[in-house]
């Protein structure tokens, strides 16, 4: 019940829809720049016209800087809404239980609100770039869409679940950094030491292997986003059951549960 | 029994130790003062009760239920602290509804009625208010928290003498409506004396006072005369401490005046003399 009272009296929807428009218009806005400075770097392989190489790609990419965008404005965001939270917990006697669960659902509002601002701007950069490679540019995509086969995007159509599997990632990037935050945030708000420290020391782990394996599998994005999935499921699980079990100081937990 | 009952609390900052082995219990239905010099660990004993921190050991019930991450029990108390915690960009009239949520029985009519008599804009957002304001806007959702135990952490900070005197005696007559329990943490210890019904004086940590105000001053007097005089009479007695000015010299004993010779003056102790000469290292 106080988990809920604890969301409620920190985010509305009047918030929430002013965070996702900022979010929205800063990556528009970001992405469009990007994508006129990307003209430059297409009439520059054009001219060399040799293979295009994975380097090519990065260089005309315009998703990138929108995600980086996206994930730290939701995070400055999100971090406000997190203090805020602990604050008020800590105003209105609320336990950590409730407090960490609802950080935890903040923490996935946030990563959300990132993914639906992430996905239409990414589906639309990509038929941005299927628009733009017409005219002078007429044979440009398949080039760069066969080059993208081999080298990142697990689909040959660059244009829908590319732009979704790059929100996914993106959101599970959101998702891993608001834990770390909102674990590190809580910790020295709520000065719960050994469950937190645990929780940090949990996350910094999952972090540590998914990163290795992504490293691992760089090339294969499915396997990657998998991957990511999959560890952030396992750490969102381990940092539940810690909070659930060990929200208090260790002695007092011990005489509490 | 109704009561929040502390025992042997104990509270370690890493090695700083800031309460040592404290038991007590604050009765349901009286005022309390929580008295300590700066860094005596009123504020800790506080956020233990409050639930904010936790003890390095030791345990604390309300109403006979453990208090540690107990909702019910936790719902029976509210702590004004020195540092505001409520979202500073809402206005007060929406903090208000904001308490509500976690305090049902807060009494939204009581709270604007009071912020009428401060004269506090309600439409104003908190951190618009000033340093004053901002005390007056955390005492008026103390006051009308319906809570049980009400903790005031130095609840008249940056407040004109005005608004200190209209804080007093509302709180007499909030304590007359409801008979909750109100502990009032404050270094104006003359200005609340007349409150206080019992005081709890802590120092270094330790708990050295737990007593009916009334009883702790009639358990002591005050001696004032020529230094020698009052020298030779204190002698034997338990001096509690002792203030020279010149060569008047005024002593803290503790017991009943008995035999006092000419020249000598008895005064009844204030509070705050005597918690000074208590606390005096």
């Amino acid at each position: 019940m106080y988990t809920k009272k604890l969301l409620r009296a920190t985010l509305n929807i009047k918030e929430i829809l002013v965070m996702a428009l900022m979010l929205a218009a800063i990556i528009a806005v970001f992405t469009f720049i990007e994508f006129q400075g990307a003209r430059g770097d297409i009439d520059d392989i054009i001219e060399k016209n040799s293979i295009v190489t994975q380097e090519d790609l990065d260089k005309i990419s315009v998703l990138s800087p929108a995600a980086v965008i996206a994930v730290f404005s939701s995070l400055a965001f999100g971090m406000a809404f997190l203090t805020q939270m602990t604050n008020l917990s800590l105003q209105v006697n609320v336990t950590r239980k409730h407090l960490y669960r609802a950080m935890l659902i903040l923490q996935s509002i946030c990563a959300s609100i990132i993914t639906l601002t992430v996905i239409p701007t990414m589906l639309g950069t990509n038929l941005l770039f299927s628009k733009f490679c017409t005219g002078d540019y007429a044979g440009l995509e398949s080039k760069f869409r066969d080059a993208a086969f081999n080298t990142w995007v697990f689909s040959k159509d660059m244009t829908i679940s590319s732009g979704i599997a790059e929100g996914i990632l993106v959101m599970l990037l959101a998702v891993f950094v608001f834990t770390v935050i909102g674990t590190l945030l809580g910790m020295v708000l709520t000065r719960l030491r050994g469950a937190a420290l645990a929780a940090v020391c949990i996350t910094g782990f999952a972090i540590a292997v998914g990163l290795l394996i992504m490293l691992i599998f760089l090339h294969t994005r499915i396997i990657s986003i998998s991957v990511l999935a999959g560890v952030l499921i396992i750490m969102l699980i381990a940092q539940h059951r810690l909070i659930k079990t060990q929200s208090l100081d260790a002695r007092t937990a011990v005489k509490v549960v | 029994m109704r009561g929040i009952e502390l025992k042997n609390l104990t509270k370690y900052y890493k090695d700083t130790k800031a309460l040592e082995d404290v038991s007590l219990t604050i009765e349901y239905g009286k005022i309390y003062g929580l008295l300590g010099r700066n860094g005596a660990g009123k504020s800790t004993m506080v956020n233990l009760i409050s639930n904010r921190i936790f003890p390095t050991s030791g345990e604390i019930y309300v109403d006979g239920e453990m208090s540690i991450e107990n909702d019910t029990a936790l719902r029976k108390i509210f702590t004004m602290s020195e540092h505001n915690l409520l979202p500073v960009d809402k206005k007060f009239k929406d903090a208000v509804k904001l308490v509500k949520m976690f305090y049902p029985e807060l009494d939204e009519d009581y709270a604007f009625a009071l912020a009428d008599k401060f004269e506090l804009d309600v439409k104003k957002k908190l951190m618009g208010l000033s340093t004053g304001y901002s005390s007056i806007a955390k005492l008026i959702i103390a006051l009308a928290s319906g809570a049980d135990y009400i903790f005031f952490d130095e609840p008249v900070l940056g407040l004109d003498a005005n608004h200190r005197d209209l804080f007093y005696k509302e709180l007499i007559e909030r304590y007359a409506q409801t008979g909750s329990t109100y502990i009032i943490s404050t270094h104006l210890i003359d200005e609340c004396a007349s409150l206080i019904e019992k005081a709890i004086i802590i120092d270094k940590g330790k708990l050295i006072v737990s007593k009916d105000t009334e009883r702790i001053m009639s358990d002591s007097y005050t001696v004032t005369g020529a230094a020698e005089l009052v020298d030779k009479y204190t002698a034997g007695k338990t001096v509690i401490g002792s203030d020279t000015v010149g060569g008047i010299k005024s002593a803290y004993v503790k017991g009943k005046p008995e035999n006092v010779p000419q020249g000598l003056e008895i005064s009844k102790a204030s509070l705050q003399s005597l918690f000074i000469q208590m606390t005096n290292d």
